[in-house]
């Protein structure tokens, strides 16, 4: 029989308009896809109950981080020690300080601790002595006690220079902006931390 | 969109993928019995749409083809070897317009050739080990289970529902059918290991599911219908084929859901019939009931909506690459899966 041949129902008046048909047929199908890749996860959580835990040696370098963190916020505190005391061999500096004298392959117990004062609205360079010759990066700064965007940094290294661009924007909050170093392995190595001031 | 892309990706990669696939096809004894079946099914070409993606995604995304191309030779011998199993549980007289294996050589040995295909597809992943290191091998080789148990779960489903031939099958059942019987290998697994293969544990693995699955269930319900309007010579199965298996498609769902009472005691009476008891003039009035009631267009419609899910999925996905004929190729996979005659 051929296709002119057949005979058709006149109208589809027993099906949705089109549109609604495809939105809903869309719809279900989703429904079924995330339904099998929730499947899918506890599955894998049975065969390898380890894979949802963090690779060894990864929860060393977060405590590490947050270690430094918080020796950060602490002395922002009233009455806490310098974090040269809770953290011996810390080494911080600031623009235009003395450059310390790091070791050249930092560790949590003696991290890298770099601050730098920025003003809102402004592009500010920011050069300071590089202790030895590890490699570091950072790439945004993110507000302490703040409800603001992060503030994108760009960090330069020349064989004995550390160079830092801020481009604060205009508008942005006034305040204290931190983020890790991170060294080759894009582990953290130490913080960098930006005081944007009025400009 | 350029539907030519995409057939000429194909073919390319398809050639790359066939020239190494043949090495891994043992040339001994016993041909007669076995190495000569199992080299059957892939001599016979096909589209290669399944290592082609697995090639494309990881190219895509920054890997190379030697990168890719062991794990693409494995897609497509698991492919073959399930075809050939897929026949016998169909009871399918053709495949790519010749007899299917089973009718040829007899089921005992096409089946024992099937297991062998089976065998042989993770061979080119060890291969993996020396090229992409340990890690990565292994993951491929967990991806490939996770793939062979979905496949094998959805074949089970419609075997299951041919067997028990019940009537409240409906859209969402025969989407996760679809879902697990055809794109897991069709579709979403060959991305899903060519992402793996360019980015490791970086890829977004749930994205690629349901890019997967949204454009090999577009590409399920167009071949459904091909099944039943297609020309024989160059769709490679016997037309209304789907009809006498009894299989469970978006057509027959659609025709079950909107038949009358009569027709529905009518139809399940036929479905509960062997294959070789479903007499032609019974198919034919099936397939005339599908065209009172619009089932191909309502199928067409479905594939169409899946598939610009797909081109979204796919935007979603591929958004921040650079642009390449890989990334174009998957950009118009949705669209040729859907113009595909």
């Amino acid at each position: 029989m051929s296709e002119q041949e057949r005979v058709h129902r006149p109208t589809l008046d027993r099906t949705a308009p089109t549109r609604n048909f495809m939105d809903s047929f869309v719809k279900k199908s989703y429904q079924v896809c995330e339904e099998n890749i929730q499947q899918g996860m506890q599955a894998a959580e049975k065969i390898n109950p380890t894979a949802a835990t963090p690779p060894p040696g990864a929860v060393e370098t977060y405590l590490d981080f947050w270690k430094m963190y918080i020796g950060y916020l602490l002395p922002l505190l009233p009455g806490v020690p310098p974090v040269s005391a809770l953290f011996p061999g810390n080494a911080t500096w600031n623009r235009g300080g003395p450059p310390p004298a790091v070791s050249s392959a930092p560790t949590a117990a003696n991290a890298w601790m770099l601050e730098a004062t920025a003003a809102c609205g402004e592009t500010t360079r920011v050069v300071l002595p590089r202790p030895g010759t590890s490699e570091i990066s950072a790439t945004l700064l993110y507000p302490i006690q703040l409800e603001a965007p992060p503030v994108p940094v760009e960090l330069k290294l020349t064989p004995t220079e550390i160079h830092l661009r801020f481009k604060v924007p205009e508008g942005q909050k006034l305040g204290d902006y931190f983020g890790p170093l991170l060294d080759t392995h894009q582990k953290p190595c130490g913080s960098l931390t930006l005081h944007v001031v009025e400009g | 969109m350029n539907p030519s892309l995409v057939a000429a990706l194909l073919q390319e990669y398809g050639a790359h993928t066939r020239d190494i696939l043949f090495r891994y096809l043992p040339k001994e004894e016993p041909k007669k019995y076995l190495y000569d079946l199992i080299a059957d099914y892939p001599k016979r070409g096909g589209r290669a749409m399944r290592p082609s993606l697995c090639i494309a995604t990881a190219k895509a995304l920054g890997a190379s083809l030697e990168d890719a191309v062991y794990t693409a030779v494995s897609i497509e011998l698991m492919h073959n070897a399930m075809l050939i199993h897929d026949d016998i549980e169909d009871e399918s007289d053709l495949r790519r317009g010749l007899p299917a294996l089973h009718q040829k050589e007899g089921m005992p040995l096409a089946l024992n050739a099937g297991d062998m295909l089976a065998l042989l597809s993770l061979y080119p992943l060890l291969e993996n080990q020396k090229r992409l290191g340990p890690a990565l091998a292994l993951r491929l080789f967990e991806e490939t289970a996770r793939m062979a148990r979905e496949s094998a779960e959805g074949q089970a489903l419609e075997l299951g529902w041919r067997r028990d031939n019940p009537l409240d099958i409906n859209e969402s059942d025969y989407l996760k059918m679809v879902l697990k019987k055809t794109c897991w290998l069709a579709t979403i697994h060959p991305c899903r290991t060519g992402a793996l293969i360019a980015q490791g544990e970086k890829a977004p693995m749930e994205a690629w599911v349901r890019f997967g699955f949204l454009v090999g269930a577009a590409f399920q319900i167009q071949d459904d219908r091909l099944n039943l309007i297609g020309d024989t010579d160059s769709y490679g199965k016997e037309q209304n084929g789907d009809i006498y298996e009894g299989k469970r498609t978006l057509m027959l769902i659609h025709l079950l859901e909107n038949a009358t009472d009569e027709e529905r005691h009518r139809l399940h009476r036929l479905l509960g019939l062997p294959r070789n008891e479903r007499a032609a003039g019974e198919i034919a009035w099936v397939r005339d009931r599908m065209d009172y009631y619009d089932c191909l267009e309502y199928a067409r419609l479905a594939a169409h909506a899946l598939a610009g899910a797909a081109v979204y999925e796919s935007k979603q996905i591929l958004k921040n690459l650079p642009n390449s004929r890989d990334k174009q190729f998957l950009e118009a996979l949705p669209y040729w899966v859907i113009d595909r005659a």
